[in-house]
């Protein structure tokens, strides 16, 4: 029976987990919920900038887990190929809607309704 | 019961041959099942976060406001955390798992239970506060506040909630991790089953590293 090279790969070795990776993950990944934390005090932003810092350290955290934890550095390459064309799909039908809702008028839909308020019951 | 084909083979990375009982005993396919299940999570969870950001494009201040004035960051990190340091103990299960430390493999599931139990009391405590606030959807407080306000906390309940699901099945596939463990069924020779809880606890951590910057963090902003 014919093998290709991909199925060669001793993916247990691979995959075995490295305690030294995990700690270095554990303490990237604590650094980085931190920053996520005090962001808004030490280097306050409008919402634009915030949000952006916020999602740049969310895939940052994303691609340490995906990484390190989920070990996808070393998946067959097919399943690379796989997650990254889902990724790609999920990407622009992301953009064609935020395009669209951007573009669309929505303002039926945003005006605010007679007698209603905007203040909440009670703080946290 | 007779089988129409005959047993199935699989061979291998040195090329020997072994009898496949079941998916456990292909670990190549075993891994693939669980990629392909992934993405079907990967899809919910995405629409569901596209929502929010058309949503969040929509009623950009009220969402702020919501975020800002009933978002408990401190409980909130806290989850985070506790979420972060499960992920390791299961990564360290496994660890354990692979080099035949079967009992110290078990030790660390029970630890990821007792913190995925911490998470969701949390949550209860915040769930709990935010419903007697009258935040919940249907709630006449809650309908009485802004469009963008019961987006808000529709899309919360929804999330959070469905994320607390998927925490709750990822405890019960632990219970039943160690129930193999224990049988005999897992272990160093047949990791592909804790291999794929595993996983499956990364992606839930996964979806929380979002969820929280989402609903708590936006707030913050100046």
């Amino acid at each position: 029976m014919a093998t290709d090279v991909q199925s060669n790969i001793d993916y247990k070795a691979k995959n075995a987990v490295d305690g030294i990776k995990y700690r270095n993950g554990i303490v990237l990944l604590l650094v980085l919920t931190t920053i996520t934390f005090i962001q808004p005090s030490i280097l306050p932003m409008d919402l634009g900038g915030t949000l952006a810092a916020q999602l740049v350290i969310a895939f940052i955290k994303m691609a340490i887990i995906a990484g390190t934890y989920m070990h996808f550095t070393s998946v067959p390459g097919y399943l690379k190929a796989f997650v990254y064309t889902v990724i790609g799909m999920m990407a622009y039908v992301w953009i064609m809607v935020i395009v669209d809702n951007q573009h669309r008028d929505m303002s039926m839909l945003t005006a605010p309704k007679a007698g209603v308020q905007h203040s909440a019951p009670a703080h946290h | 019961m007779s089988h129409a084909t005959g047993p199935e083979i699989v061979i291998d990375p040195q090329g020997n041959e072994h009898l496949a009982v079941d998916f456990q005993d292909d670990y190549e396919a075993g891994i693939f099942g669980y990629w392909l299940f992934i993405f079907t999570e990967f899809m919910m969870f995405g629409a569901m976060f596209m929502v929010f950001t058309i949503y969040f494009t929509m009623y950009t201040a009220d969402f702020v406001e919501m975020s800002k004035e009933h978002m408990n960051l401190m409980l909130g990190g806290t989850n985070t955390v506790v979420l972060l340091i499960s992920a390791y103990m299961m990564g360290l299960g496994m660890m354990n798992l692979e080099k035949g430390n079967h009992d110290k493999a078990i030790k660390f599931i029970w630890y990821t239970i007792i913190l995925s139990v911490v998470f969701l009391s949390i949550k209860a405590v915040e769930w709990s506060h935010d419903i007697h606030l009258g935040l919940f959807p249907g709630d006449p407080v809650l309908e009485s506040m802004s469009k963008g306000a019961n987006l808000f906390f529709g899309m919360y309940f929804s999330m959070t909630g469905l994320h607390g699901l998927h925490i709750i099945i990822g405890i019960a596939f632990m219970y039943w991790t160690i129930k193999s463990i224990k049988n005999g069924e897992v272990g160093a020779h047949r990791p592909v089953f804790m291999k794929n809880v595993t996983l499956y606890w990364d992606f839930v951590h996964l979806i929380w590293v979002f969820l929280f910057p989402l609903y708590y963090m936006i707030g913050g902003a100046a």
